[in-house]
């Protein structure tokens, strides 16, 4: 009884343990040896390895990349056109096809076709995905139309710069134009005067002052601040609230996010989650962990 | 049953209560695992949506995009595992030039910056590794070339290039336009001396341990090793000042604007002094097109080269300069 049951248990733990651990994916005749010289023999599973670390992921995240740009968006006539105008453009600064091609590495004039499509499409799809995620990036980003006045204290100044605001927000209040009172007020030299013109504010937006952005965050419609001042006591700001009108903010606000250098990251990050993207080899998912880390999305 | 249990509880309750705690460890050991997939008998590698990639279909990819500069790189690497062996001495060298780069590149981050560039540029483990086989391909280059060095040297070749051995002593001045008086008494030490009776061009070589302020020759005598015509690595007055030297003359003293005085000796114009140099070996794999391709696979035939795979044996005997049916 005694034995039955010790035998019982190894088998148990055996079973448990068995076939436990990260997956490894298997090549089909990965022990194939390429070619032989000597004692050094060089498989099929050997010449892999070299290439997938020489690769560093960037094919898998490619062609992933590549599989979700047609699967979100449709190849239309319009994006065709698109793409062999940039396709023309492309080849035109070569002696002919053959010569781009060539210096381009693709094979045929249909591979770089492809490519060239993809890529309009992947242009396309940042629009999709800022459309599919509005909502999202309206409220991370809060963007507002501002327009700041600063003042400290300046060596030709009598008044103090507190005093300076305070008159300078009571002719805002009177009806002058920022434009005029910044001019009176400001040094047009100034870094400080370029904040006086109308900009799009998102919470991304460096330059501005602690307490404007901790005030921009309050606003809920247009309208001026009151003179605020900065932590240390030695600068003061007025700040004018313009618009927050997501809708009339709509074109400009989207050119900001495509010209931040995370959109794109930000997109496949998106997609590669709604499209299941999931590795089932643990030396790729570590590559893909160390190399683009952001598109792991299998674990989130 | 019933009657062991009675008997023998409290054994089968520590007996269950290990198994449970057996069970429960191998699950929270193994419950993050990375979880493989199959589709057809054959390993996924990824996947998204449905659409599952094998690991065949991502060799494939990946063969297509670096199989044929990587594969050649692969049958060299072997060629030279075979051909020379990886001594102390060589590691030792691969670790000292590691280490000098490392040092050079430290503002790029030194050696992480090399191991990456050694990984995604050349298809290397790591930096060192890089190092170590390109001091092998110097190794099997420079036997070759001794080996066989009367079927590249003729009368025209030593006519075009006027190879030999050369020797130095330098007395280096910081700047040399401007010597400081220390640099002149130096100077003027090692003219005496060698005009002296001490020293002559039979024993040059004493005389390079004993004066020359190059760190890196005088310990050797002075020796510098091979130079010719197309030598451009040194200094145009020193290469010229080599030249016009014959076996065992040595050359007045020459002033360089860039490093001081050097004293120059041609020890040989002889090939059986010059064939084992390193420099030799690299102006013949210069000089004539094809002969590397000949040492490696000369090297690959002599250790025993077999191909299984049709393809990439015509791939790498087409970038080797071969026919197929050798």
């Amino acid at each position: 009884m005694k034995k039955i049951t010790l035998a019982f248990i190894a088998i148990l733990m055996v079973c448990l343990l068995a076939g436990c651990g990260d997956a490894h994916g298997k090549l089909t005749n990965g022990n194939q040896p390429l070619f032989t010289i000597g004692k050094t023999k060089v498989t099929k599973n050997d010449f892999y390895e070299v290439m997938r670390d020489y690769d560093s992921g960037d094919y898998l995240i490619k062609q992933t990349a590549k599989y979700i740009v047609n699967a979100e968006i449709e190849t239309t006539d319009e994006i065709t056109a698109e793409a062999r105008k940039q396709f023309d453009e492309t080849v035109a600064g070569y002696d002919d096809l053959a010569a781009a091609l060539k210096a381009l590495g693709y094979a045929s004039e249909e591979e770089l076709m492809e490519d060239v499509v993809d890529s309009v499409k992947s242009d396309r799809m940042i629009d999709k995905y800022i459309e599919d995620n509005w909502d999202d990036l309206t409220a991370k980003y809060a963007p507002l139309k501002v327009r700041v006045l600063s003042f400290e204290t300046e060596e030709n100044e009598t008044a103090d710069f507190k005093e300076r605001a305070a008159a300078a927000l009571a002719e805002l209040k009177a009806g002058e134009t920022f434009d005029a009172v910044a001019k009176k007020y400001m040094d047009e030299s100034s870094d400080a005067y370029k904040l006086a013109a109308e900009a799009l504010y998102t919470t991304a937006t460096s330059g501005y002052d602690t307490i404007v952005s901790e005030y921009l965050k309050t606003v809920t419609t247009p309208g001026l601040s009151e003179v605020l001042t900065d932590n240390t006591g030695t600068k003061a700001f007025v700040v004018q609230v313009t618009n927050n009108n997501l809708t009339q903010l709509k074109n400009d606000f989207v050119s900001y996010l495509k010209g931040l250098s995370s959109i794109t990251q930000d997109m496949y990050t998106f997609y590669f989650k709604k499209h299941n993207f999931t590795i089932y080899d643990i030396d790729l998912y570590n590559l893909i962990k160390t190399n683009y880390a952001s598109y792991l999305v299998q674990d989130n | 049953m019933k009657k062991f249990i009675k008997e023998n509880w409290f054994v089968v309750v520590i007996a269950v209560f290990f198994v449970a705690i057996s069970i429960f460890f191998a699950y929270d050991q193994h419950k993050d695992d990375l979880p493989g997939k199959s589709v057809g008998g054959k390993s996924v590698a990824y996947g998204v949506d449905k659409n599952y990639t094998t690991m065949d279909d991502l060799y494939d990819g990946l063969y297509k995009y670096y199989g044929e500069s990587l594969i050649t790189q692969q049958f060299s690497n072997a060629v030279l595992d075979n051909a020379v062996e990886t001594t102390t001495e060589l590691e030792t060298e691969a670790q000292s030039y590691t280490d000098y780069y490392a040092e050079m590149y430290s503002s790029y981050g030194g050696l992480s910056y090399l191991n990456q560039i050694a990984q995604s540029y050349y298809g290397y483990s790591d930096f060192k590794t890089y190092m170590l086989y390109s001091i092998k391909s110097r190794e099997l280059s420079t036997k070759f070339v001794s080996e066989h060095a009367e079927e590249y040297v003729d009368d025209a070749f030593m006519e075009k290039y006027s190879p030999r051995v050369i020797s130095y002593c330098l007395i280096k001045f910081e700047d040399p336009k401007n010597p400081t008086a220390d640099e002149k008494e130096r100077l003027q030490k090692a003219q005496e001396a060698w005009a002296s009776e001490q020293y002559g061009a039979g024993n040059f070589a004493d005389f390079a341990k004993a004066f020359s302020e190059d760190s890196s020759t005088a310990s050797s005598g002075g020796k510098l090793g091979y130079v010719d015509s197309a030598t451009d690595t040194l200094v145009s007055e020193f290469t010229e000042a080599s030249l016009k030297l014959s076996a065992g003359e040595v050359s007045d003293w020459v002033f360089s604007e860039n490093y001081g005085y050097f004293l120059i000796k041609c020890d040989s114009t002889s090939l059986d002094d010059f064939r084992n140099e390193t420099d030799f070996a690299s102006r013949i794999l210069s000089d004539f097109e094809n002969v590397a391709n000949e040492i490696m696979w000369k090297a690959a035939q002599e250790a025993g080269v077999t191909f299984s795979d049709p393809d990439i044996e015509a791939y790498i005997k087409s970038e080797l300069g071969l026919e197929s049916e050798d």
